[in-house]
């Protein structure tokens, strides 16, 4: 990895993001019949622990569905919502977070979004990749967060996170979505978006 | 007083200092922890990878970072703590080293790699690993306590803090480990 990216890269970035949330809020918005909408987005390069304490700190409670996504770029997409985030979707929702029913819901808008963010990648960059069956679970954000870049990057300063968020029916239900490519993956990616 | 330690972080702490070394969200990652039973002098280090790659150490990477470079460095750093005439008895405890995605590459398990290079890199440095608790599929936080009442804790989400290793009763001066064991 560079040690640095240039704005215009970063803008790329924030362009698959922005269009990845878009795509998500749709399929969001269709399966769940409410209204899914997107924040801005941010593209963050910076060392890993500062990338946790931006996320809400290391010992923050958070579920996170990540999907591996392989091919020609691999990469990790996880989203990620607190016990409070995901209350409060699930109550915007009229489900019980509580439950299988609550559970299963988040797992699913989890990996719609991760899902979505994979395609716009695919059709954006020309890379072809296949999906693999997410992964669910519920730690401190630090433990999720470092294991998913030592497991990938093995880079501990210069991560980039892309993190967006979504709000439901005008409400605010925030969740993040990290994508973190495996090694040399992110310029791979760049010098496909023609940004390299 | 509590001092955090970051990833790749590595803190030391006198027997006198009365201070906690916390580091929060273990997961892949291990905390090494070195304590020297006879002056109570504790250093704990956030480890994050095995080695550095083959490029070499990141700059900004802190010095607990790598197991093959963090756990000589403590290892020299809590015996210097202890005060320099005096004998040393290290003991290390090893917490972390899960595996948090499943679904990672074949051989990628860092988890795994990250535990097997502390405790090589510990053999190395001839410090008996007395406790641990790793593996598994959960982050876990770790709080080091130095002094006469030296003890390790772990704590899972959602979890209480449970003692992992204790010196056991108060410390005599000169009592081994051993000796303090058998009290």
């Amino acid at each position: 990895m560079p040690e640095q990216y240039t704005e215009i890269q970063l803008d790329a970035l924030r362009e698959v993001a922005n269009t990845g949330s878009g795509h998500a809020a749709g399929d969001l918005s269709e399966m769940l019949g409410h209204s899914f909408q997107i924040s801005v987005p941010r593209a963050v390069v910076t060392d890993l622990p500062s990338a946790i304490d931006l996320l809400g700190g290391a010992e923050s409670e958070v579920s996170a569905v990540g999907i591996r996504v392989g091919g020609d770029v691999e990469a990790m997409l996880v989203a990620m919502f607190t016990p409070a985030q995901a209350a409060n979707l699930c109550m915007l929702l009229g489900i019980e977070a509580d439950s299988d029913m609550g559970r299963s819901v988040l797992q699913e808008v989890g990996n719609v979004l991760a899902c979505a963010y994979a395609n716009v990648l695919a059709e954006m960059s020309g890379i072809s990749w296949d999906v693999h069956p997410p992964t669910v679970l519920t730690d401190m954000l630090g433990s999720i967060v470092a294991s998913l870049v030592a497991a990938t990057t093995l880079d501990i300063t210069n991560v980039l996170l892309i993190d967006s968020t979504l709000a439901v029916n005008d409400a605010d239900a925030e969740m993040s979505v990290l994508f973190v490519p495996y090694d040399d993956g992110i310029d791979q990616l760049l010098l496909r978006l023609g940004v390299g | 007083m509590d001092v955090s330690v970051r990833i790749g972080g590595l803190e030391v702490a006198a027997a006198g200092d009365d201070v906690r070394l916390v580091t929060v969200g273990l997961g892949s990652c291990v905390g090494v922890a070195v304590i020297d039973t006879r002056s109570g002098a504790v250093g704990l280090a956030h480890v994050f990878l095995p080695e550095a790659p083959p490029s070499g150490a990141k700059p900004g990477a802190g010095a607990g970072t790598y197991a093959a470079t963090a756990v000589p460095e403590l290892v020299r750093r809590v015996a210097r703590a202890g005060g320099p005439q005096r004998t040393q008895r290290l003991v290390a405890v090893l917490v972390g080293g899960a595996t948090m995605f499943g679904g990672g590459r074949p051989g990628q398990d860092i988890g795994e790699r990250n535990v097997a290079a502390v405790t090589a890199a510990l053999t190395a440095a001839g410090v008996p690993v007395v406790a641990s608790e790793v593996g598994g599929t959960h982050g876990r936080t770790m709080y080091v306590h130095g002094g006469d009442a030296a003890d390790v804790r772990v704590r899972q989400v959602g979890g209480a803090e449970q003692v992992t290793w204790s010196i056991g009763p108060p410390m005599r001066a000169g009592a081994t480990l051993e000796q303090r064991r058998a009290a």
